[in-house]
């Protein structure tokens, strides 16, 4: 597809590589002299870097959230990641018991996390929304996503299908919802495709017949190796196990997307994408070297490498409905984007 | 004064209007479709400068101006507050790229200073507070698992098994350690082969394939002064938590890397913990000198072992990682035997000299 093509325009990213490597870098050493306390105003300054390079019709995306908040949420996140560390030296019946309310927590900070995203991301001065409530959440990732678990993966995809439609059906820019009209069939489809692929990829090792487990002599504390595997034995688990699992991951989830988002709609604004798996995969992989070369100092180029393909791949219906989306504060249904405030920041990456 | 281009959006709807705006002294003013609005500092408020991202001014009654990035610049130096300077000081940092190579520099040595300097101080300190009930459950765990894994119960004879015993009560009695319960398990080691483990309790783990290859008493005396080492200064706990905080250092480092950092950090990280392993087995080596002496066992006798089974490993076909003489000892968790050589005669002459370590 190209710009301007039967009505359809491309969104804009203008960021550079480069610009964003001095940004991540130059915010990343307080962030860590500060012991991590400064990572949530390095934070938001990176994501209005990003989202004031991306623009739709010739205006920019504007992140107004508050550091202290993300500040928030991160302490509660290492609290909670601190104690699902320590968890295994208390007696079982604790070790069930806070399982169990780690789990029923997650719903209730994914909820909280898009909300916080939502009402914090602003263009042409209106904020978007999330108004998916607890319990829809509680529906997706518990009972789909449990669902999914329990049948072995089969019903993976209708977890990712129910998945869509709650995050985007429940997203609003101002008054107006987003809808999401893809069906499930599809997803399958897909999901049956992804596993071929793994299934293919496997192949050599299989045929990787002659190697054997074996711990040579040392005599010492060395069974925390055989926990965390020998150095062999990690590489062909990575090349023959992990790699083929992740391509097939990465066609899942870039087959996903570019479905999804071509049955999206927002209004009478349609959307349509051309992210081609083949480049999504030529990127990762050639950004996984990059970084592992570069000592991780080129994360932040890599990464902005993956979201400029994307996003300059996304296109929308250039009409004249996309000056007609209102705030709803005239109608005084100004509610949409205030619960946010109640939320803290609790940031996921999806 | 000259004017600004912007974008005005009413806050209402999702129309974008063109207009103007100019900075004065204490007030902007602000030209939309025809009319002139004159707004004071004090009832604006200017969006943090980030690079060269444009800047959004926020006006009274929800209206808001998208100002793109040399104009946004120019219109904070008009726009005083503290927080704007303070602000443009980052946005000042953040554009220069020798400011940039000197953040890397310096975060790359603030974690290197942590993993390789701070890490061991700290793991020490916290091994030593972990109490011995604890490590009494991981030792546990440890022997069972291994033990439906990959062990088999000893096909030893009794006395051999007693004999053993005696020189390792003696070594345990040397080295004056009464912070932990010492135990020797003779097991068949069937995978893992002729090898010997420390637990962090105090149990020794001797596998059946290890005494076979041991041809007197100074050589499994040297086996056991080791491991015994390895128990009282706490290896296994200091392992883990310097490992940690290895791992600690890369999550940061690659904090947002998401789905490439499971195996990105695995490699970097096992080398790190590859390198306190052999510092161990180094201090290890060190610590069963004057145990051994105290006996009159040959301290040297450990070292014609390991290069014994070595041997015998490698005529197996199977290449083993342990003190291996081929290839870098880099990804090794043990250190070249011939490195342990020099460091035990030195740990010898030393003590011979001082009568101490």
């Amino acid at each position: 597809m190209k710009n301007s093509n039967n009505g359809f325009q491309s969104i804009k990213f203008s960021a550079s590589g480069w610009e964003y490597l001095k940004l991540y870098w130059t915010n990343f050493l307080p962030s860590l002299l500060t012991l991590g306390v400064y990572s949530a105003w390095a934070k938001v300054r990176r994501q209005r870097y990003l989202l004031g390079h991306t623009q739709i019709a010739g205006s920019s995306f504007d992140y107004t959230a508050q550091p202290q908040r993300i500040l928030k949420g991160r302490i509660i996140a290492l609290i909670l990641v601190t104690l699902y560390y320590f968890i295994e030296y208390f007696p079982v019946i604790t070790i069930i018991t806070a399982l169990i309310l780690f789990y029923l927590l997650v719903p209730i900070l994914v909820v909280g996390a898009f909300r916080f995203r939502a009402a914090n991301t602003r263009w042409r001065n209106i904020a978007f929304s999330f108004q998916g409530t607890y319990r829809q959440a509680y529906r997706i990732y518990f009972f789909y996503y449990l669902l999914g678990v329990l049948s072995a993966g089969l019903l993976y995809p209708y977890y990712q299908f129910k998945n869509r439609e709650f995050l985007l059906n429940n997203l609003c820019y101002g008054t107006q919802k987003f809808s999401f009209t893809g069906t499930l069939p599809v997803f399958y489809k897909y999901y049956f495709q992804a596993v071929l692929l793994f299934v293919l990829a496997l192949l050599p090792f299989f045929i990787y017949t002659y190697y054997k487990y074996n711990i040579g002599f040392s005599g010492s504390i060395e069974y925390l190796e055989i926990l965390l595997f020998d150095f062999m034995d990690l590489l062909v688990t990575i090349l023959f196990v992990f790699v083929p699992f992740l391509i097939a991951y990465e066609f899942l989830r870039v087959r996903f997307l570019y479905y999804t988002l071509n049955n999206t709609t927002l209004g009478e604004v349609k959307i349509r994408n051309d992210i081609k798996f083949l480049m999504m995969l030529y990127i990762m992989l050639t950004n996984v070297v990059l970084v592992l070369v570069s000592f991780g100092i080129f994360l932040p180029w890599a990464r902005l490498r993956k979201i400029r393909y994307i996003y300059t791949h996304v296109y929308y219906e250039a009409s004249p409905s996309i000056n007609n989306f209102y705030s709803g504060k005239q109608e005084g249904v100004s509610a949409l984007g205030d619960a946010a405030n109640d939320s803290f920041g609790f940031d996921i990456g999806l | 004064m000259s004017s600004i281009s912007i974008n005005y959006y009413s806050g209402n709807d999702s129309a974008s209007q063109t207009g103007q705006i100019v900075p004065g002294e204490q007030s902007a003013e602000l030209l939309v479709s025809g009319t002139r609005y004159e707004i004071s500092y004090s009832d604006m408020n200017l969006s943090r400068l980030v690079a060269n991202t444009p800047s959004f001014i926020y006006l009274p009654k929800g209206a808001c101006c998208e100002l793109a990035y040399p104009q946004a610049v120019i219109f904070a130096r008009f726009f005083a507050s503290n927080q704007q300077q303070k602000s443009s000081r980052q946005h000042k940092l953040e554009t220069r790229s020798p400011i940039a190579v000197m953040s890397i520099i310096l975060s790359f040595l603030v974690l290197y200073v942590f993993v390789y300097i701070l890490s061991a101080p700290i793991a020490d300190i916290l091994a030593k507070s972990v109490p011995f009930k604890i490590k009494e459950e991981i030792s546990n765990d440890i022997v069972e698992w291994l033990d439906i894994d990959y062990l088999e119960k000893s096909k030893l004879k009794a006395e051999r098994r007693a004999s053993i015993n005696a020189i390792f009560k003696k070594l345990v009695l040397a080295s004056r350690d009464k912070k932990h319960k010492y135990k020797l398990l003779f097991r068949q080691g069937n995978k893992i082969g002729a090898n010997a483990f420390a637990l962090p309790s105090g149990t020794v783990v001797i596998t059946d394939e290890l005494i076979k290859q041991v041809q007197s008493d100074s050589e499994v005396a040297g086996v056991l002064a080791h491991e015994i080492g390895h128990i009282k200064r706490n290896h296994t706990l200091r392992h883990i938590f310097r490992s940690a905080a290895a791992i600690l250092a890369m999550s940061v480092l690659l904090n947002d890397a998401s789905i490439i950092s499971d195996f990105t950090y695995s490699i970097p990280a096992y080398l790190f913990t590859a390198q306190f392993s052999r510092e161990l087995e180094y201090e290890a080596d060190a610590l069963s000198v004057p145990l051994l002496l105290k006996y009159g066992y040959d301290p040297e006798a450990f070292m014609r072992l390991i290069k014994r089974i070595e041997k015998s490993s490698s005529s197996n076909g199977s290449s083993s990682e342990g003190g291996n003489e081929a290839g870098s000892e880099y990804y090794s968790s043990h250190p070249h035997t011939h490195n342990r050589v020099s460091n035990v005669r030195k740990w010898i002459k030393k003590y011979k000299r001082d009568g101490k370590l």
